[in-house]
């Protein structure tokens, strides 16, 4: 009889023992509801729902968003047509305005420049320029013929 | 009435008698009127040439001698032609030395008669053997022919570069003496300017004559050369007288440039 009780306490250990190692530890065990009493309608269990998804709340629509799209997308069209259009450039007539003058030199003239000698002088030397320049050393008047001077018959 | 009449007649001569001298222009269209005629003959001579040395006949010997004769007459009278062309030249230039001028002639005289005597050749020619040993005559004088032509341009060429330096030293002198007469009229600063620019002028002319005496020494040595060294020295020599021209030039130009400031006081 001894024996038989301590085989049983062994069992209870071993037994306590497996359900310890082979029970989830996060899972909650569902409790058992306690048995209803005599005479009392019978408590039914809850129904288990099969664990669906968490779903993301359904966002409202923000008008501030659109409100300031819509600042930047008239910013851009109104840098586009700032960048493109140019105001008529009104023409302005210039007025005609004196032409400057050079301030004239006074310098001051010798009294041989107004004789004819000098004058004389001046037009000889353009004179003389110009011949210079019509020179031809290169006269072709003067290059002597091109004749041949051998007849060409064999001898 | 005789009288009057005999008197209106030699008026009459006199007004329109111009005695006929024969100017370089008219020798120089004579001288083209040979060119022509000598291409024409030498084209002849050509043909009739081809033609007896391709059939040898006795009949396209006859015609080749004849056209042969042809060509040496007016060989030398073309030569001829265009050496009396040359003489007119020189006799019309009034610039050149006298010594050159009498060096240049005798030249151009003796190969005149050298022409002459080659074309007297011609009518003893009779056979094609002959017209070789007369043509080879002129050909063995050619370089003399050519040496004392190329001497007789550049003499030429030389008188009217020094016509130009005549005037041009004259005009030269002349400014500077106007210069120094009136020299106490122009501002210091002007006055050492002028006398800078005068020396320049001078220079250039300096540089002119130096390349003149060059062309003279190269002109000497044209007698006694190959025709290969003639026709090389004529060619520098043509280059040097463009480089004489243009140191006249920019000298003229200057004194341009003078005469001009020398209104001015400053």
């Amino acid at each position: 009889m001894h024996t038989y009780k301590k085989s049983l306490q062994h069992y209870n250990i071993v037994t306590n023992m497996d359900n310890q190692s082979f029970s989830l530890p996060n899972t909650p065990t569902p409790a058992i509801p306690p048995a209803s009493p005599p005479g009392e309608a019978p408590i039914q269990p809850p129904v288990m729902q099969p664990q669906s998804l968490p779903v993301a709340p359904k966002k409202q629509f923000d008008i501030r968003i659109l409100i300031i799209g819509g600042i930047i997308i008239l910013a851009i069209i109104g840098g586009i047509i700032a960048a493109t259009w140019k105001p008529q450039e009104t023409v302005v007539l210039p007025t005609p305005t004196p032409t400057p003058s050079p301030t004239p030199v006074q310098r001051i003239t010798v009294p041989v420049a107004t004789q004819s000698a000098y004058r004389n002088l001046q037009a000889a030397i353009a004179t003389l320029s110009a011949s210079i320049g019509s020179t031809q050393v290169n006269d072709t008047t003067l290059s002597p013929p091109v004749i041949e001077l051998s007849l060409g018959f064999p001898n | 009435m005789r009288t009057i009449i005999v008197s209106l007649l030699i008026l009459c001569f006199a007004l329109f008698h111009q005695p006929v001298f024969a100017s370089s222009t008219d020798l120089y269209q004579e001288y083209l009127s040979q060119f022509d005629k000598y291409r024409v003959i030498l084209n002849d001579f050509k043909v009739a040439r081809s033609e007896y040395l391709k059939y040898k006949t006795l009949t396209s010997e006859q015609s080749a001698l004849e056209a042969s004769r042809s060509i040496l007459a007016q060989r030398a009278l073309l030569l001829r032609s265009y050496l009396q062309f040359l003489s007119e030249k020189l006799k019309e230039n009034n610039y050149m030395d006298p010594s050159n001028k009498t060096l240049f002639t005798t030249l151009i005289t003796n190969e005149i008669n050298f022409l002459e005597s080659n074309s007297g050749l011609m009518t003893s020619v009779s056979s094609i053997e002959d017209t070789e040993g007369a043509s080879q005559q002129l050909t063995s004088h050619y370089t003399i022919l050519q040496s004392s032509i190329f001497q007789t341009i550049v003499g030429l060429k030389s008188a009217d570069l020094i016509k130009l330096d005549g005037e041009y030293y004259q005009l030269f002198t002349k400014t500077y003496d106007l210069f120094q007469a009136n020299r106490g009229t122009y501002a210091p600063e002007k006055q050492s300017t002028m006398d800078r620019w005068f020396l320049q002028i001078q220079n250039k002319r300096s540089l002119y004559q130096q390349k003149m005496d060059t062309i003279k020494k190269e002109n000497d040595t044209l007698k006694s050369s190959s025709m290969d060294e003639i026709n090389t020295t004529f060619a520098t020599i043509q280059k040097e007288f463009m480089e004489a021209r243009q140191y006249l030039g920019e000298g003229s130009a200057y004194l341009q440039e003078v005469i001009t400031a020398l209104q001015y006081r400053d």
